[in-house]
């Protein structure tokens, strides 16, 4: 291929001809597709799955699903992204509106100061390039992002009192060079606002430079102007927002010179500065001397931490079950890790995140079927062929389901296994279930959150992410956070039980997924739950108002506010209730091992960080102190309703029990839903090499195990060769210069002698030239050994391509030649960083790498 | 020369600088008198030589000829093109048209008249008729008030643009043609004019002082023969002293340094009336070239005296507040304060925003006025704090006043011996989170930040890096000790302080000395081996040593072209790793050499 061959080019990109891949498609499809070259790339380089066999259009579908897919979960990451900010940025849209409007604080001053608020934005810089873009808009919009979502229909139009748009630059450190630069970039952005495209105008009209405040000013004039003729004299001017993206980037010098600058400027023209610290307050205070400090008046901003950025995503994703795709264990741990251990980077999470999505899609014939939305009619279930029901029927959790079909009813499992019509019946049922369960665990999650929030005990309390991540390694239904969660509701008092089973109700109720109206036919089982549960309460309701109506109560503080311990309770309580309350705890005690006490002792002798420690200690000097007055008080409760206790202790474990079993039942791992392989994504291999890429190891391996990247057969190791020598420490001439140098390399000391190392790579071309021959002879078929010359010429590059002919020619090889290709080659790995030259010692050169990876 | 009136003034606005108004009223003497060549001022920052010059020159010559002044500043106009550009324009137009640049620069229009030239030509043709009739019809109506811009006062906005614009453009077109004889000074609207290198300066220079007669010469194309501008001719000295002042002069040792010599002989270049005046806070001997130049006349600008001082802040005083209160509450500032601070800004701005702090238990009832003694021991608690955070500016103005109004006197803890920020955490993390104002709060005390897990472990070990020395890593670092077998980490560590405790408070300790460079491979040696988890290496790693270089905690100390071995220092303080080991429990005593 002579276009390929080129002194300065190394790598050149071919793309598929057209002509071809219609070929390959006219072959391979069996619909006889009418699509021609260019679709391609059209698809995003998906491809047919040869091994099932697909139709092009399933190809199609796939791409489409993916698109979708991804789609859905871009727009969702923002939003989540968006509100997550929405407080702290419509605190930032106040502090600029009021910046020149609020007198009271800078009247006071006998200094005007220049308002500058400092935004915190996490350490991780690339991803502020979104957030100071959507802080940018926000701040040039008219109304307050605040007014914008929330406020919007309680405040009627005209008190939002129309205010002039604000004019915002974002100023990053790679424009800002010097001030030149700075001023420069700062004044075009600003006049670009205005019109578009057309600064220059002013510069040919007034032959300005363009990086002078006096262009800003009289820009700014103008603005003003107008509208001062229009609108009465109320109407407030613009203010400048000038965004330093990245203050720790900047040039400290041009910084502060352009704050001096704007602070000269400020009685002409209202600047504000918003400046984006990725650390601390220090970076500022190291960065600016106080002169320039002095000039500034600040304050500061904290925008979300990103790592509850990536709780809020994962949740709205996942936990909520909002997409298609769910992520399994494996790669959700492996994406988490790389956030919290590497770079707290969200737009990183993103983008791993669509790797794995396209990658799920790209690969996986059975994701056509991964669509929220499949139904009987779907075209993608016409698409399926015979490849594709064998797929599924090697899916180990369909092999689970058909085991259990077998139990309950044999032919169904028999159909299931030998029926391709039968089958296709079955799988919109099987997704709609899966779906069902993803919307049953979203809610059942909640649930377990609201319980645990309920209770503020320090320790066993778990992250949102810590939980789900349980529940997807299946950890959770038997975990001791649960079962810690439900003696606490055990030992809840008669009163906050009522309290609590209220609130149970009404989280159920508000959920989108209970609807209480909808009929139970509907089928939906949460409902049938809540019916349960309103069962109960009507019960308890009841029974505890008989009591009631016994004795005369005149309670007034039944909350204390100290909801962490909740089974010592305290306080002067309404006598009926306490009564309520020991009498139920003794009924436990009764019931079995003393549970309080073991909890107790677990609560304050558990292994706990140092952190709480403090904390846990005080709680249980309070909790002994408690257990006096209880026991006071059990003395007192002789006149219990003993019928009506019973009954109400059974109430409370229906409780539990229901609790346990919603639980139990929703939080189940995925694993036994059939087909869930379609929907999680569960390998990290791919991903990591991707996202953890070790070049150090991919280079090491390329040189010493040439072959894999290669895939050439001449330096196959041969077979008669002795076990115990692993292909990397063979070293064949046939390999290219540098892997042979890097295997000399590989057994040197500390200090390589250039002549040994010269003399010894020698040798081994040497070698390689004799066997050759030997071949040469043997063989006599020149074809052969041509080929093989020829491959390695081109392996080795031009100057072995010169000495392709010689080579076969001559007996000895060019000793010039030999010299060439080895300085080439050392010159290689000096590149690679393995060595470097000394002057310690003449001729030699310094090793730097030590241990193979 | 000076009108008795401006001196009195002037001297009344600025208590304590009496002595240098009068020099330099005296230096300037009549308008039309000479003046030696250049004037150098200095002092140190904030003793008012901006202000004082400032305002001298607006009082002299503001009402009479406000364009016989330049007045720049060397921070914005940091090349040599810029100050002299800057010049020129406030010398040709005064400041009340300077600004009066009719051409829309954002109307469409504009751009519409770059983009086609054949209708640019016909705006042109078009325009000059209108704008002359306009200008004439307007110097005639409103001859009386001078400086109104005769295209303002034109009817329709739409119009405005058109002509403003055009005018502009042919002025320029004429001008260049007749370049000679072209007038030096508009009344139209203002002209920018290019001037990029000394020569042409000089010869701006030149032709203002011969021609000028103070910005609103007879002048213009348009405005050429108004009855008016005749009038200014005839009323005008044309040889009246031209003032260019150069505030912050020390920037021009670093943009112009040529342009220094030039400008303190720019009246022997000229020949012309013409007097450069330099503000700058450093003295004369740093700006002398060396090879000797002209001497300016040099005026020092002193530090205020208490006296002066405390007159000067009676001038802040806020209204409607007892002026005796005030003055014995800066008196007492100024004693307080004044050892450590001496910068009359600073105490102005401690004063302004310690005063109604000091007021308010007089206004709540709680303090009579005149029980100064319990109004100090009040006002004490606050002085602590300010002297330690909000001069610094650790906290600002706002927050300062914020924090003040929010928390009752009596509940601001740093009386107790607590301070202000501790008070503050608690107050904050008690608080319901969800309250904005506790939000804002929490962001007070911000001074930590989060790093991820590994990153944390890199900056510790550059830290480390860059205090121990390499000769001891084998001691701290190594996985295998040199008598064989493994040593526990313990034992190691052991070994090691005891060595450390030798000679700590050594006067060459590095701690005292501040960070050290070391090469990244040690640094990466040092991370692996205080991983307790075997990690591979991975691209990660060196992004985050990236990363970690543009947030400034680390210093690359090679230069950025240089690829290999690259070294670094930490930028970090002990207090901020300590805080970090913390976080991820690694206990980084036990690590360092000779740390105390
Ligand atoms: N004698 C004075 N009387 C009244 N106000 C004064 C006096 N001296 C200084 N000031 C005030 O102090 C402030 C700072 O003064 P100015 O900016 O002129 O100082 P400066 O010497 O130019 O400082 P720098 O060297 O930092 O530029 C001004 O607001 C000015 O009004
Ligand atoms: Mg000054």
């Amino acid at each position: 291929m002579d276009e390929f061959d080129s002194l300065t080019e190394a790598v050149f990109l071919v793309m598929p001809r057209a002509e071809a891949v219609v070929n390959r498609i006219k072959r391979k499809g069996k619909r006889g597709s009418l699509l021609t070259g260019g679709d391609h790339f059209k698809f995003d380089g998906f491809q047919q799955l040869t091994d099932v066999n697909e139709p092009w259009e399933a190809t199609e579908i796939r791409h489409a699903l993916f698109n979708k897919e991804w789609s859905l979960i871009s727009s969702r990451i923002e939003n989540v992204m968006l509100s997550m900010n929405t407080m702290v940025l419509s605190a930032i849209y106040d502090f600029v509106e009021k910046a020149y409007t609020q007198k009271m604080t800078r009247t006071v001053m006998p200094i005007q100061e220049l308002p500058t608020g400092l935004i915190f934005a996490g350490i991780n810089i690339p991803d502020h390039d979104l957030l100071f873009q959507q802080l940018a808009q926000i701040l040039a919009a008219p109304t307050s992002p605040m007014i914008d979502t929330e406020l919007s229909l309680d405040i009627p139009m005209e008190t939002t009192q129309k205010n002039v748009n604000n004019k915002v630059v974002i100023l990053q450190s790679k424009d800002c060079i010097n001030l030149k630069a700075a001023l420069k970039s700062m004044i075009q952005q600003f006049l670009g606002l205005n019109m578009d495209g057309a600064i220059n105008s002013l510069e040919s009209g007034l032959k300005l430079q363009n990086h002078d405040m006096f262009v800003l000013e009289q820009w700014y004039r103008s603005l003003c102007t107008p509208q001062e003729e229009k609108v009465a004299n109320q109407q407030r001017q613009p203010t400048l927002v000038v965004i330093i993206q990245d203050f720790e980037s900047f040039d400290q010098d041009t910084l502060q010179d352009l704050v001096t600058i704007c602070s000269n400027y400020q009685d002409r023209i209202p600047f504000v500065f918003l400046m984006g610290l990725a650390t601390s307050i220090d970076a500022l205070h190291q960065g600016l001397p106080k002169s320039v400090l002095s000039l500034m008046q600040t304050r500061k901003f904290q925008m979300q931490q990103s790592s509850e950025c990536l709780t809020a995503i994962i949740e709205d994703l996942f936990m909520h079950g909002n997409v298609s795709v769910m992520i399994g264990p494996l790669p959700m741990k492996q994406l988490i890790d790389q956030f919290m251990h590497y770079n707290f980077s969200v737009s990183g999470f993103v983008a791993n995140l669509k790797y794995i999505v396209m990658h799920h899609f790209y690969a996986n014939p059975l994701s056509i079927l991964c669509d929220r939305a499949l139904s009987s009619q779907s075209r993608a279930l016409e698409l399926l062929e015979v490849g594709h029901y064998d797929h599924i029927r090697m899916l180990p959790s369909f092999q689970r389901y058909v085991e259990s079909k077998v139990e309950v009813d044999p032919q169904e499992g028999e159909m299931l296994l030998l029926d391709n019509e039968f089958l296709k019946l079955q799988i919109p049922d099987m997704v709609r279930d899966l779906q069902e369960y993803h919307r049953n665990f979203a809610l059942v999650f909640e649930f377990l959150w609201f319980l645990q929030a309920r209770f503020t005990i320090a320790i066993l309390k778990k992250s949102k992410r810590a939980l789900y991540f349980m529940a997807l390694e299946g950890t959770l239904t038997d975990s001791t956070s649960i079962s810690f969660l439900l003696n606490l509701v055990r030992k809840m008092n008669s009163n906050e039980m009522m309290i609590f089973i209220e609130d149970c109700l009404q989280f159920f109720k508000k959920s989108s997924r209970c609807r209480p109206k909808a009929s139970v036919e509907e089928g939906n089982i949460m409902d049938k739950e809540l019916l349960i549960l309103q069962n109960i309460r009507d019960r308890m309701v009841e029974l505890l108002g008989d009591i009631s109506d016994d004795s005369v109560t005149s309670s007034s503080d039944v909350e204390d506010g100290d909801q962490e311990m909740k089974e010592g309770d305290d306080t002067e309580q309404n006598e009926e209730a306490t009564q309520m309350k020991d009498s139920d705890r003794w009924a436990l005690a009764n019931g079995g091992t003393s549970k309080r006490v073991l909890n107790r002792q677990e609560t304050a002798g558990a292994p706990i960080f140092i952190k709480k420690r403090k904390l846990v200690s005080v709680k249980a000097n309070v909790a002994e102190g408690r257990q006096t007055r209880i026991a006071k008080k059990t003395r007192e409760t002789v006149r219990i309703p003993k019928g009506a206790l019973g009954t109400y202790t059974v109430l409370v474990t229906e409780v539990v029990d229901l609790f346990e079993r919603l639980f139990k039942t929703y939080l189940s791992h995925h694993s036994i839903m059939p087909l869930h392989e379609v929907f999680y994504y569960s390998q990290i291999k791919i991903q990591q090499k991707a996202f953890l890429p070790q070049p150090r190891v991919s280079i090491q391996t390329a040189l010493g195990q040439p072959e894999l990247y290669l895939n050439c057969k001449c330096c196959q190791v041969p077979s008669n060769t002795a076990a115990f020598i692993s292909p990397a420490e063979m070293v064949l001439s046939t390999q290219h210069d540098t892997c042979i140098l890097y295997k000399l390399y590989v057994e040197c000391g500390r200090m390589i002698n250039m002549y040994d190392w010269f003399t010894a790579f020698g040798m081994i071309l040497e070698r390689g030239t004799q066997s050759d021959n030997q071949q040469d002879r043997s063989m006599s078929n020149g074809d052969e050994s041509n080929t093989l010359a020829h491959k390695r010429s081109k392996k080795r590059g031009k100057v072995s391509m010169a000495a392709k002919s010689k080579s076969l020619k001559e007996q000895n090889l060019d000793q010039k030649e030999v010299q060439a290709r080895f300085i080439s080659g050392v010159a290689e790995l000096q590149f690679m960083g393995f060595i470097k030259p000394t002057n310690r010692k003449t001729d030699h050169v310094q090793r730097l790498t030590w241990g193979n990876i | 020369m000076a009108n008795p009136l401006h001196r009195e003034k002037l001297h009344h606005s600025f208590p304590g600088r009496a002595k240098q108004i009068d020099q330099i009223l005296s230096f300037m003497g009549k308008p039309t008198a000479p003046t030696p060549p250049a004037l150098f001022i200095n002092g140190n920052s904030s003793l008012g030589k901006t202000s004082v010059v400032k305002a001298i020159l607006s009082t002299v010559l503001g009402d009479t000829s406000p364009s016989h002044y330049a007045f720049l500043d060397c921070i914005e106009c940091h090349t040599p093109r810029l100050i002299f550009e800057h010049a020129i324009y406030q010398f040709r137009h005064p400041p009340s048209v300077r600004w009066r640049y009719p051409a829309d620069l954002h109307s469409q229009q504009q751009a519409d008249q770059i983009m086609d030239g054949y209708a640019h030509a016909q705006h042109t043709a078009e325009a000059d008729q209108s704008g002359s009739g306009s200008s004439r019809s307007s110097s005639n109506e409103d001859g009386s008030s001078p400086s109104q811009d005769p295209q303002m006062s034109d009817g329709s906005g739409r119009k405005d643009i058109d002509t403003g614009t055009t005018l502009v453009k042919n002025g320029e077109g004429r001008r260049k043609r007749k370049w000679i004889q072209d007038e030096i000074i508009t009344s139209g609207p203002p002209t920018w004019d290019k001037c990029e290198n000394i020569n042409e300066f000089v010869e701006w220079c030149r032709r203002i002082c011969a021609d000028g007669n103070d910005g609103q010469g007879h002048a213009s194309i348009h405005a050429k023969g108004s009855a008016y501008s005749e009038e200014q001719r005839q009323r005008k000295g044309q040889h009246d002293t031209r003032y260019l002042v150069l505030d912050r002069a020390e920037r021009l040792r670093d943009n112009a340094p040529t342009l220094i010599p030039v400008l303190m002989r720019l009246q022997e270049l000229t020949g012309r009336n013409i007097c450069v005046i330099f503000i700058t806070s450093i003295v004369w001997e740093k700006f002398r070239s060396k090879n000797g130049g002209y001497e300016p006349i040099i005026m020092n600008f002193p530090q205020y005296s208490k006296g002066e001082t405390i007159a000067i802040l009676e001038r802040d005083l806020p209204e409607g507040q007892d002026k005796e209160l005030y003055m014995r509450f800066v008196d007492l500032v100024y004693n307080v304060f004044q050892r450590n601070c001496k910068d009359l800004n600073e105490i102005r701005h401690l004063v302004a925003l310690l005063f109604p702090l000091y007021i308010k238990p007089i206004k709540e009832g709680k303090i009579q006025k005149h029980e100064g003694l319990k109004l100090h021991r009040h006002i004490q608690a606050y002085f602590v704090e300010a002297m330690d955070k909000l001069y610094l500016r650790e906290i600002s103005s706002t927050e300062w006043v914020d924090r003040t109004l929010l928390t009752s006197s009596g509940s601001f803890k740093s009386k107790h011996g607590g301070t202000l920020g501790e008070s503050l955490i608690a107050r904050s993390s008690s608080e319901a989170a969800k309250d904005e104002r506790a939000l804002m709060n929490a962001v007070d005390i911000q001074n930590t930040f989060d790093l991820p897990y590994f990153t944390k472990f890199i900056l510790i070990a550059s830290f480390l890096a860059s205090y121990n020395p390499p000769r001891l890593d084998l001691r701290y670092f190594a996985k295998v000790s040199n008598q064989g077998g493994k040593m526990s980490k313990r034992s190691k560590v052991a070994a090691a302080k005891k060595h450390g405790h030798e000679q700590l408070g050594t006067k060459l300790r590095q701690q005292l000395l501040g960070p050290k460079t070391f090469p990244i491979e040690r640094m990466l040696a040092i991370f692996y081996s205080i991983l307790d988890e075997e990690v591979e290496e991975n691209v990660n790693v060196h992004t985050q040593i990236a990363s970690l270089v543009s947030l400034r905690l680390l210093q690359r100390v090679t230069p950025m072209d240089k690829l290999d071995s690259i070294k670094c220092k930490c930028n970090v303080s002990y207090d901020t790793i300590k805080a970090i080991a913390k976080s991820i429990k690694f206990d980084i005593d036990r690590y360092l050499y000779d740390f105390a």
